[in-house]
């Protein structure tokens, strides 16, 4: 091996990349390297052309071995390979979606040598990263679209904001409560999970997180959460009736209508519990209770379907009971129980 | 109720606790700790374990005091990732038991919100008055003072870490500084008094041969690693005096050549070939037995054999061989160190001597290997004090289950 050929290698891997002849350049790029093993001009070849080709993940990988490999020199001929290195890794960044550590690779670029590209770069993201209405619009625009039920168009946003910000806890939230709603359920958990460990005080999100455990059956699971959310809020009313769904779930009905009594006692307003419980009081046997319940469920929500039902089941079964002459009542079975709601 | 134990050696002191929650109903436990640690440790069944990678060493730039929580750093780092790979698959503890000595509990309840994490605290190092510049012997110097303060740097990022700590003993809590007290318990893990229980017709085959029974005057000595933390250095001086007045006593030592804790000796050597060269012209090798390491049960069987056991340590935590000394019926002559006097009241439990003066362990040691009978009240006490506060089945797991269930309502 000589340095003529590994030069003139080199010197023609360049060539083609700047004609974007990708995959005669890689070749050659990797001739180079078995000429000599380590170059660092090669490596940072291949990683431009995974660059270019949308490969960033792979890109990042070489460009941080060949940034551990010349970051230590501090010889002048090394600025302009340094600042050339973290222009990539920039951009690696970039379209991995790491905005922020994008912007920071540039700005260290720009800060070893000036060009312009590097300025327009750093500008445009600057005013993208750097203005929090981007995001907060994004996930309130997000939010929305969810709530209207086009969830696709929900999940483009969100991601758009976790571009800017991969660790936005409510992006992270949002994007987790669409995934869970497409039944994504082994998708939407690290999501939930991770803007928990983001934004620990948000009782919403474990009472979320409590009820994708319920829907994929763990309900002890689902209980811990709940219970969670109301460490973090002790009046958090949907953490008490999500638990009072769960504890029902698993048969523990006392524990259930103590849950939901706790969120009417919080929110005597709550369609949601008074249905709830005029359903679980119902399986029990307590008749009069759940017509109680279930009517006071109607009066606040007059369309609550569910509460409708509900009581059209229990106002057959009183008159069931008139009619027989069976003076022992056993508690009813949940096989003609409505919903309870979530 | 799911449960995640954490020891780097898992299960370490958690075997018991954790076994024992596994067979409860409704409970799910896990154990995680580092894949190099654990290579050779024996399983629990129906705990599945979490090895995550031994983290990086630390580095030799590191400053000397703040090593020990560079490692604790690095070991925390390395169990978040690895945690987080399971946490995404659906690990969601409720309780979070961890020792945090070695950095593991450090940043638990940053990525286990909610869950209750339970620390282990062994012990917080003191610059004076335990263990450090105990013995003259082994004096500090003086730049021991800034790194051995600067060790608790770990457990103090621990403590606040965890929601709620044990210790093992009174003792070993009342090392910590006052204010962290009231967040720790005392539940000590616990002696299986079953399997440690005395055995009149006990007998041991030892592996150079020997054969040894129950009511043969037995002196016996064990320690993990035979090393001056625990004393091996004066219970080898005061052998020559002992082997001298009781031409019949056989010695049986067990333990390996290993440091646990404290100096190294230099290179090549070891504490017990140094100690032993010490002594040689003054006794016949052949009434010594070195075991090194012995399987559990052989260890029970020299317990129960023994006529007298000895134990001494530093004031430091005390280890389980003296607890379970007690629980076989030995007669304990044991130092009076602080750790030791919480547990043995002398002339009730177990006969106590000053850690430095050979000659009075030896003095007690004749006295109670010529005079057996003398000394079963004593034996009798010694195992009732196991039975009645250290007990694992009525005492420490109903106390650690008992903790967990108020700090997890």
């Amino acid at each position: 091996m000589t340095k003529t050929t590994l030069a003139a290698t080199l010197k023609e891997a360049g060539i083609l990349l700047e004609k974007r002849e990708y995959s005669n350049a890689e070749t050659l790029y990797r001739k180079a390297m078995q000429l000599q093993p380590g170059n660092a001009a090669a490596a940072m070849g291949i990683a431009m052309i995974y660059n270019r080709a949308g490969h960033p993940e792979e890109a990042l990988k070489i460009l941080q071995k060949v940034w551990k490999a010349i970051s230590g020199s501090k010889t002048k001929k090394n600025i302009a390979s340094k600042a050339a290195v973290l222009a990539q890794i920039g951009l690696a960044q970039q379209q991995t979606g790491r905005m922020i550590e994008a912007l920071q690779s540039f700005r260290e670029a720009n800060a070893l040598k000036p060009s312009a590209e590097l300025s327009k770069l750093i500008q445009n993201l600057e005013s993208a990263v750097e203005n929090p209405h981007t995001i907060v619009q994004l996930v309130a625009k997000a939010n929305q679209l969810q709530q209207g039920g086009k969830l696709d168009e929900a999940t483009k946003l969100y991601h758009t904001a976790l571009q800017l910000n991969p660790d936005h806890p409510e992006a992270l939230h949002g994007l987790g409560l669409v995934l869970r709603a497409q039944k994504d359920l082994d998708g939407a958990l690290p999501l939930i999970q991770q803007a928990i460990i983001l934004a620990p005080d948000r009782p919403d999100y474990y009472n979320d997180l409590g009820i994708l455990f319920q829907e994929r059956g763990e309900l002890e699971k689902a209980i811990s959460f709940h219970k969670r959310a109301l460490k973090v809020k002790a009046d958090f009313t949907p953490a008490y009736i999500n638990l009072g769904v769960a504890y029902k779930r698993i048969g523990k009905l006392d524990e259930a209508i103590t849950a939901y009594r706790k969120a009417i006692q919080l929110q005597p307003n709550s369609p949601a519990a008074h249905n709830n419980l005029g359903n679980l009081l119902r399986i029990q046997g307590d008749l009069k209770g759940a017509r109680k319940e279930l009517k006071q469920a109607i009066k606040l929500h007059p369309s609550y379907q569910d509460a409708i039902e509900n009581l059209a089941t229990v106002e057959q079964e009183l008159k069931q009971i008139t009619k027989t002459t069976t003076k022992t009542r056993k508690p009813r079975t949940s096989k003609t129980a409505k919903v309870d709601s979530l | 109720m799911e449960i995640l134990f954490i020891h780097p050696n898992f299960p370490g002191q958690f075997r018991r606790f954790a076994a024992a929650l596994a067979r409860e109903p409704g409970m799910r436990v896990y154990g995680a700790g580092d894949a190099g640690w654990m290579a050779d440790t024996v399983p629990l069944p129906n705990i599945p374990v979490i090895a995550y990678p031994t983290p990086e060493e630390v580095s030799k730039n590191t400053h000397p005091y703040a090593r020990s929580f560079d490692g604790a750093v690095k070991r925390g780092q390395q169990i978040v990732q690895t945690l987080l790979n399971h946490k995404r698959q659906g690990l969601e503890p409720d309780v979070i038991i961890a020792h945090p000595g070695w950095g593991d509990a450090f940043y638990l309840r940053d990525i286990f919100p909610g869950a209750t994490i339970i620390g282990l605290f062994e012990y917080y190092y003191r610059v004076r008055g335990a263990d450090v510049g105990f013995d003259p012997e082994f004096p500090m110097n003086f730049d021991d003072i800034f790194r051995v303060r600067s060790l608790n740097a770990t457990q103090l990022l621990a403590l606040e870490s965890c929601d709620i700590g044990y210790c093992p003993t009174d003792w070993q809590r009342n090392c910590f500084p006052p204010h962290y007290r009231q967040q720790l318990h005392v539940i000590h893990d616990g002696i299986d008094t079953h399997t440690a229980a005395p055995d009149a017709n006990a007998a041991i085959m030892l592996p150079d041969g020997s054969t040894h029974r129950a009511g043969e005057e037995i002196l016996t000595f064990v320690s993990r690693n035979l090393e001056p933390y625990r004393g091996f250095h004066n219970f080898m001086r005061a052998l020559p005096l002992i082997l001298e007045a009781r031409p019949d006593c056989q010695v049986i030592i067990v333990g390996s050549d290993g440091v646990s804790y404290g100096k190294q000796p230099p290179a090549g050597q070891t504490y017990r070939q140094r100690y032993l060269n010490e002594i040689a012209d003054r006794i016949d090798p052949s009434r010594l037995h070195f075991t090194g390491h012995l399987p559990y049960p052989d260890y029970l069987k020299v317990l129960q054999v023994s006529r007298a056991h000895v134990y001494l340590t530093y004031p430091f935590i005390l280890s389980w061989s003296m607890l379970e000394a007690m629980s076989a019926g030995c007669l304990l002559i044991a130092s009076a160190t602080a750790s030791v006097q919480e547990v043995i009241t002398d002339g009730k439990n177990g006969l106590l001597f000053p850690f430095h003066e050979p000659t009075a362990l030896a003095n007690r040691a004749i006295e109670a290997l010529s005079e057996p009978d003398r000394y079963l009240a004593i034996r009798e006490a010694a195992r009732q004090t196991i039975i009645s506060s250290y007990d694992f089945e009525t005492i420490c797991y109903p106390a650690f289950i008992q903790l967990i269930n108020q700090n997890n309502p």
